[in-house]
């Protein structure tokens, strides 16, 4: 990373992920200047947001927008706001919401969009605001979850992908392997094999398998709540996805 | 060694430790622990509810913190019960208490959406016409166009939008569809207002504006008991939970009252500690099994051969061998048994009529007002006939005499078995022979002849045999009373219908347990005066012959003497969950503050007919005739019993004619006409049509619906596949055939086209908050604030409370309140729509209503104009008509403001009327005052508009409306709510606690601190009559058509054949066996409804996705193991789901929980090659001739009060194992 850069590449691409709309294809050569100038980001993969921005100028913009609603407003597994994939259902994120809000109070941020603080493109935009490293420290907090969402897209073949690898290349470090495959296992994205679909709903013995159940074995609901608390980011997919 | 250096002598520590060491105080900082104190902190509690289909209304705090909603906890304020009664709280459920992942899921419907498709041909036509409505016809007047957008509906491909745009494109679509068409194409379906009243009365108040026709549902959802209209003129009345607590015994019957009425079951459970009995009655082995002393099995289906068998037993030993004084007295004075029905005489035998009225006699019997609609009986003290009073006679035309106190010096008599002046062979239907693949049937004859004691009558016609309801009964019943004569029974161990013996054969049900239960029940009621209950289950009525099921019920309870008495009757909690301050509302849901009639229309009917599910029927009418009926009268399909209802003024029918209902007027006033004699001119010269003469004729096609507060595609529409072919145009999955050229041949109404239409709806626009199955098929999503983001008011009959939503938060995201949505919709169209239309007048048809003094239309027989059996009049044989003001440009100021009508016309409801000026002046001062009317602008003022006209929430006029019945009745009942004249219940009132009601003659209960809310308890104890025709609770159906389908007296009926698996056992292999098994669908324990089951919480308790129960012997059969999938399929359609082999369900029925959706886990079908349906893609829709009956007393029609039911459990399904599960994560093919 190059001296000049600030934040703004952030925001940047947290502009890109917004809703596809036509202001956001005029400010294709501002941000090109942009990331060229701040250079927080590879060539490459610069180069690749630039054909992402090439692709949203120049297809369909109504095609633009129904292929984002089939991404991120209508698949659970990809969707934008961050605590989808850290607390899903779980009544944690309304409180886990009031925390983040509390880190943009702290600056004298306020949120004034129609947006929950989880909304990873008001997050990006957050982090512009920090000084370089704060945000990237910030940043890597949230890099687990936008790497399976962008492996997730990477799957599907969209080109949304490269937004998530700009945030990778971004952060201080890699994602944690074992929660990132843990993640995927639970919804790669793509199709599931039946007998991946029939091991995924498998019911359970309520008190282990008989076999088992003579030393002691438990029992395997709690421990499997307990086993999604510490591997929190599997837990939002395969059944709770949208399938139509 | 000393201590004594080591101790302080100045100084200690600030570091100290407590409790022995346990504790320590220490500096630190102790920052850390304010994530925890922060945790639980707040800003604010609120006090909301879940808006659901369920009857819980229950209290929630909802808590917030910084704008966000942190989660919710049960409240726990409600005003206490008196003393030895159990508190209603804590309510609440497992559904409920995983409710906050609405507000922030995934899921949320977060921006106004609208198919890709759509949005692109309107921007073009927009791009090219400057005015929408111009844009919005060149969309429509292109058939390629209008079906590019809709054969795709379902398979995704929305797009966002704004808000003005979408309501740029709804508005210009009404205007158009106005226009061109006619107001009443547009139509509305909002299921059950009580749950979320102003957002009901949002969208239904636009409707009514634009002269749109708002949808039934009670009776489409099927849990509309067609029987409590035809016993007691009331829709459902029912006794509050509490009062379960005083009851002696208790069947739950078909009620599986743990499971879905979770937050009221402790009044059932902790009654037992008083020694109360609990029988349950269900064909599995259900959770509410386990709470009954005893439980019973009758085969599905066939509740009513064993309600029967009970009957007979309580008629034979408490009514026969031993009179009980208090059954005997409850009978003659609240039940038609004392009443004359006249008996025809047919090739040597009699056969019951209708019953005798003043009018029969060559005096009239001195009655100048309504004498053909006054009842007789004879006064066993002298021998005299008389007519007592209280029947419908009575209530129209004529004041003071409407009530059904005793008359001293007469006692009504009950049976002429003793001095009756012959004893007469007379017919009963009996339809136990009917032969059924999966039912057992009985031998014994279709007609029934069993001997009756009888009186003869001098009448106008001449010498007439007459028989009371009661010795009709009686024999009804086949009880032997020596009177001589075959097929009645002396011993229970007959082989004879219908005695417990009989029905052990169809019901599978021990006969020693059917008598023991029926002797607890009757024995019990006795000794309490009445305190029996029977809380009934929609799974009784939800099928086709339901009402044969319900009365066999009812008959046990008014036997008893049950009904009107604390602790006692019929209790049924489903599906309309008590809109108790009706009357005040009402009037802003159907805007009659402007303009009245409202146009109404019963679902059912209009389904069946615009999803073209009656194109399918191979149900005849001829079929279902009692075997002494005119078959001749019964020619044609159930579709053209329908349309002869419409035609005459019985059921309601939109659209209406097939020509715009704004044209008529103009061409009447251009010949000089008046515009509804012109109407009714041209309709008999057929010059003019009904639209439902022609259902599949464009010119008759619905053409924009609104669907909120439901999801009608992915719960409770029936023949699922059905609506997608016809009303959709898209994607489906039906696999039979319609009827054809015999649809043609056989039809005598309906017009038959041989192609069917696909894709009648121009537009159709949901409103929710998250993406259902019915969001899916939607041209245009609209992102509604769910119930912790709006204020609204909400009640149930399971507690006699008034509840608000609150807006806890503001709307989410770019969602709104469904009251500013329509309020959105209503400007838009304003700004629109001039130069389009101006002030029309509008031709509104109107069924006969009950609770009017039209309720009193063809009184003897049925005479059908169209026939030329009688002249078409408006109100008597045929609809009433109206013309009705629409002033378009004004639309957005009407549904802002309280119009006039209510200070010209006043208010009033069930046939009560009162003069409402001093609510309205309240209203002006309160709500603020615009162009001299009060100013209707937020879901605040909305409420307090209902709160204020409402008697049930304000005493002032609760004591007004009493006091207009009293008038009617000549009796005094004010008194019930003149202690609360002063109480005036407000919005804030409620959101500080929950408030109850004040008693209102609109409901047949009261509330009091000294008795729990029972209906028919004003009945019973205030002597006002129910609202039938003789103003008793009735037992006999006197009407024509009821006695032409034999059910003038309640009758076992075996499920019907559907027709519907035969054809798809074969020819369709997998290489898998198949099995046809009855297909039920109860409600569940991880949703209420498709609401809550998508989420994660519900979906781990339950498997996950869509489940289908099935008993071990039929598994096994089959080779189906637990958590195969399965396909279940007939000529309907086809669903997938997972198995669960379970021994709780019986041999020869698979269960599947209504409603799983489509959205979650559903692989394709290998039978429809689409994605797996819903639970109803395997149903269809069937309607029965008795429902369509009106413009007769309690039989008259009144929106979701009577009408064609959606039933739907004799249905069967072929279930096979899947061979291949295909996810069709693909592309969506076309």
């Amino acid at each position: 990373m190059k001296t000049s850069a600030t934040g703004k590449t952030l925001k940047a691409i947290g502009f890109l992920l917004a809703y596809p709309q036509g202001y956001i294809r005029e400010a294709a050569p501002e941000i090109n200047a942009l990331l060229q100038r701040e250079s927080w980001l590879s060539e490459c993969v610069r180069v690749d947001i630039k054909g992402f921005m090439d692709y949203l100028g120049q297809e369909d913009l109504l095609d633009i927008q129904e292929a984002y609603v089939e991404l991120f407003d209508r698949t659970p597994s990809l969707s934008l706001h961050l605590f989808e994939h850290v607390h899903g259902d779980s009544r944690d994120r309304g409180q886990a919401m009031v925390e983040l809000d509390g880190l943009y109070r702290e600056i004298g941020l306020e949120n004034a969009s129609e947006h929950t603080p989880d909304y990873l493109p008001l997050f990006l935009e957050y982090l512009s605001l920090l000084p370089v490293e704060q945000a990237r420290a910030n940043l890597d907090g949230a890099l687990d979850v936008i790497a399976v969402i962008g492996e997730r897209l990477k799957k599907r073949g969209s080109r949304y992908a490269v937004l998530f690898d700009a945030l990778q290349e971004a952060s201080s470090r890699k994602p944690d392997e074992k929660k990132l495959q843990s993640a995927l296992a639970a919804h790669a994205g793509d199709m599931m094999s039946q007998a991946e679909m029939d091991a995924a709903w498998e019911d359970q013995f309520a008190l282990g398998e008989p076999s088992q159940a003579a030393d002691g074995g438990g029992c395997p609901k709690v421990q499997d709540i307990l086993a999604r608390m510490n591997a929190p980011l599997d837990e939002t997919d395969n059944k709770n996805g949208a399938r139509s | 060694m000393s201590y004594f250096l080591d101790r302080l002598m100045f100084f200690k520590y600030n570091r100290e430790d407590f409790s022995n060491g346990h504790g320590v105080t220490s500096s630190e900082n102790r920052k850390w622990e304010d994530a925890y104190r922060g945790r639980w902190a707040h800003d604010k509690i609120v006090r909301s509810t879940h808006g659901v289909n369920c009857t819980g209304s229950c209290s929630w705090k909802i808590y917030v913190k910084n704008g966000l909603i942190t989660w919710e906890t049960q409240q726990t304020d409600y005003p206490r019960t008196r003393p030895d009664l159990p508190n209603h709280e804590p309510r609440g459920c497992q559904r409920g208490a995983s409710y906050s992942w609405y507000i922030y899921s995934a899921n949320r419907l977060k921006y106004p959406m609208i198919r890709k498709r759509l949005l692109k041909l309107w921007r073009d036509a927009k791009a090219q016409y400057k005015d929408p409505v111009h844009a919005w016809a060149s969309i429509q007047a292109d058939e390629a166009k209008r079906r590019e957008y809709q054969k795709v509906r379902g398979q995704g491909g929305f797009v966002r939008a704004e808000w003005e745009e979408v309501n740029e494109l709804i508005a210009a679509a009404n205007i158009y569809t106005i226009k061109k068409h006619g107001p009443d194409r547009i139509i509305g379906f909002s299921p059950i207002p009580a749950m979320s009243m102003i957002s009901y009365a949002a969208g239904s108040r636009y409707l009514s504006l634009l002269g749109g026709v708002c949808m039934s549902f009670y009776d489409w959802y099927c849990d509309l008991p067609p029987s409590s209209p035809q016993t007691w003129g009331e829709q459902t009345d029912v006794p509050e939970s509490a009062d379960w607590y005083n009851a002696g015994f208790i069947m739950m019957w078909g009620s599986n009252v743990p499971q879905t009425r979770t937050p009221d079951a402790h009044f059932m459970t902790e009654v037992r500690y008083k020694g109360t009995q609990v029988v349950t009655v269900t064909p599995d082995y259900s959770e509410a099994s386990k709470f009954g002393d005893i439980w019973l099995n009758p085969k599905q289906g066939t509740d009513a051969a064993m309600g029967m068998a009970m009957g007979h037993v309580i008629l034979k030993e408490f009514h026969i061998d031993r009179e009980v004084d208090y059954f005997d007295d409850y009978c003659r004075t609240y039940t038609d048994m004392p009443f004359l029905v006249m008996l025809e005489e047919k090739d040597g035998q009699y056969v019951p009529g209708r019953m005798v009225r003043a009018s029969d006699f060559t005096d009239g019997m001195g009655q100048a007002n309504n004498p053909d609609w006054k009842t007789v009986a004879i006064d066993e003290n002298t021998g005299h006939v008389v007519v007592p009073n209280g029947s419908i006679g009575f209530r129209w035309g004529q004041e003071g005499r409407w009530n059904i106190a005793p008359t001293e010096n007469i006692r009504l008599q009950k049976s002429f078995i003793k001095g009756c002046d012959a004893v007469a062979p007379v017919a009963f239907p009996y339809f136990g022979h009917i032969e059924h693949q999966y039912f057992n049937n009985s031998r014994h004859d279709a007609v029934q002849i069993r001997n009756v004691p009888v009186r003869k009558l001098k009448l106008k016609g001449g010498e007439v045999a007459v028989a009371t309801v009661f010795d009709l009964l009686c024999a009804n019943y086949g009880i032997d009373r020596g009177l001589g004569g075959g097929n009645v029974a002396s011993s229970y161990d007959d082989d004879v219908p219908y005695t417990p013996a009989w029905q052990e054969k169809i019901t599978g049900v021990p006969r020693d347990q059917v008598i023991r239960v029926a002797r607890a029940f009757a024995d019990n009621a006795e000794k309490t005066k009445g305190r029996s209950m029977i809380i009934i289950g929609a799974a009784m009525n939800h099928w086709y012959h339901m009402d044969m099921n319900y009365r066999a019920c009812i008959n046990m309870l008014v036997f008893c003497g049950c009904v009107g008495q604390s602790g006692g009757g019929w209790s049924h909690y489903v599906g309309q969950e008590k809109l108790r301050p009706q009357t005040g509302w009402a009037p802003l849901a159907f805007a009659l503050d402007w303009a009245r009639p409202p146009r109404q229309q019963n679902s059912t009917s209009f389904f069946y007919a615009h999803t073209d599910q009656w194109r399918y029927e191979n149900l005849k009418p001829a079929n279902l005739l009692a075997p002494y009926a005119d078959k001749q009268r019964w020619k044609g399909n159930l579709i053209d019993c329908n349309i002869r209802a419409e035609r005459m003024g019985w059921l309601p029918s939109a659209p209406q004619l097939q020509r715009n209902t704004l044209l008529i007027a103009g061409e009447a006033e251009a010949q000089a006409k008046d515009p509804v004699a012109y109407a009714v001119e041209s309709l008999k010269n057929g010059s003019l049509r009904l639209s439902c003469e022609d259902p599949d004729h464009p010119d008759n096609w619905p053409r924009n619906m609104f669907v909120w507060r439901s999801n009608i595609l992915g719960s409770s529409g029936k023949g699922h596949e059905y609506f997608l072919k016809h009303l959709l145009g898209t994607q489906n999955g039906v696999q039979g055939k319609d009827l054809g050229a015999e649809g043609a041949k056989d039809s005598t109404e309906v017009v038959w086209h041989d192609k069917a239409p696909e894709g009648k709806l121009d537009l159709l626009v949901t409103l929710d908050f998250r993406m259902s199955t019915t969001c899916l098929y939607s041209d245009v999503v609209l992102p509604t604030a769910s119930w912790y983001e709006k204020n609204d008011l909400n009640t149930s009959d399971m507690h006699p409370f008034i509840h608000p939503l609150s807006q806890a938060i503001a709307p989410v995201w770019q969602s709104r309140t469904d009251w500013d949505i329509y309020k959105g919709l209503a400007k838009a169209f304003s700004a629109i729509v001039p130069g389009h239309l101006g002030v029309e007048k509008d031709l509104v048809l109107a069924p006969i209503q009950h609770d009017s003094p039209g309720e009193l239309a063809q009184p003897l027989d049925v005479k059908d104009w169209k026939r030329g059996e009688c002249e078409p009049v408006p109100g008597v044989t045929m609809p009433s008509m109206k013309v009705v003001e629409r002033d378009y440009p004004n639309i957005y100021k009407r549904y802002t403001s309280l119009g006039p009508l209510m200070e010209k016309i006043g208010n009033g409801g069930k046939g009560i009327a009162w003069n409402t000026q001093h609510e309205v002046d309240f209203l002006k001062k309160l709500n603020g005052v615009r162009d001299g009317l009060a100013k209707i602008e937020t879901d605040i003022d909305a409420c307090e508009v209902v709160l204020s006209l409402a008697p049930e929430t304000n005493g002032e006029v609760a004591v007004k409306s009493w006091e207009a019945l009293e008038k009617i009745t000549g009796r005094e009942h004010a008194h019930l709510a003149l202690p609360k004249e002063d109480e005036k219940i407000r919005f804030r009132d409620i959101q500080a606690q929950p408030r109850k009601i004040i008693s209102s003659p609109t409901w047949s209960g009261i509330e009091s601190e000294h008795v729990s809310y029972n209906a028919g308890y004003t009945n019973v104890h205030e002597y006002i009559p129910w609202r039938t025709l003789t103003g008793r609770q009735e037992l006999y159906q006197d009407h024509q058509w009821m006695r032409d389908f034999g059910e003038s007296m309640v009758v076992y009926k075996p499920p019907i054949n559907t027709n519907t698996v035969m054809s798809m056992l074969t020819g369709r292999d997998n290489g898998h066996k198949p099995i046809a098994l009855n297909f039920i669908t109860p409600h569940q324990k991880w949703g209420i409804h498709s609401t809550y089951t998508d989420n994660l919480h519900m979906l781990t308790l339950s498997r996950g996705g869509p489940i289908v129960w099935i008993s071990e012997v039929d598994a096994g059969k089959v080779g189906i193991k637990d958590n195969d999938w399965i396909e279940v399929f007939n000529t309907n359609g086809a669903l997938v789901a997972r198995a669960v082999v379970s021994q709780r369900v019986n041999e020869g029925m698979v269960l599947m929980y209504h409603a799983q959706e489509k959205i979650v886990n559903v692989p394709g079908s290998e039978i429809t090659g689409a994605r797996g349906g819903i639970h109803n893609s395997v149903t269809r829709a069937t309607v029965k001739p008795t429902h369509m009956i009106g413009g007769y007393a309690q039989l008259a029609y009144g929106f979701n009060y009577y009408g064609t039911v959606g039933s739907n459990r004799d249905e069967f399904v072929v279930v096979r194992k899947m061979a291949k599960v295909d996810w069709m994560d693909g592309e969506a093919a076309e």
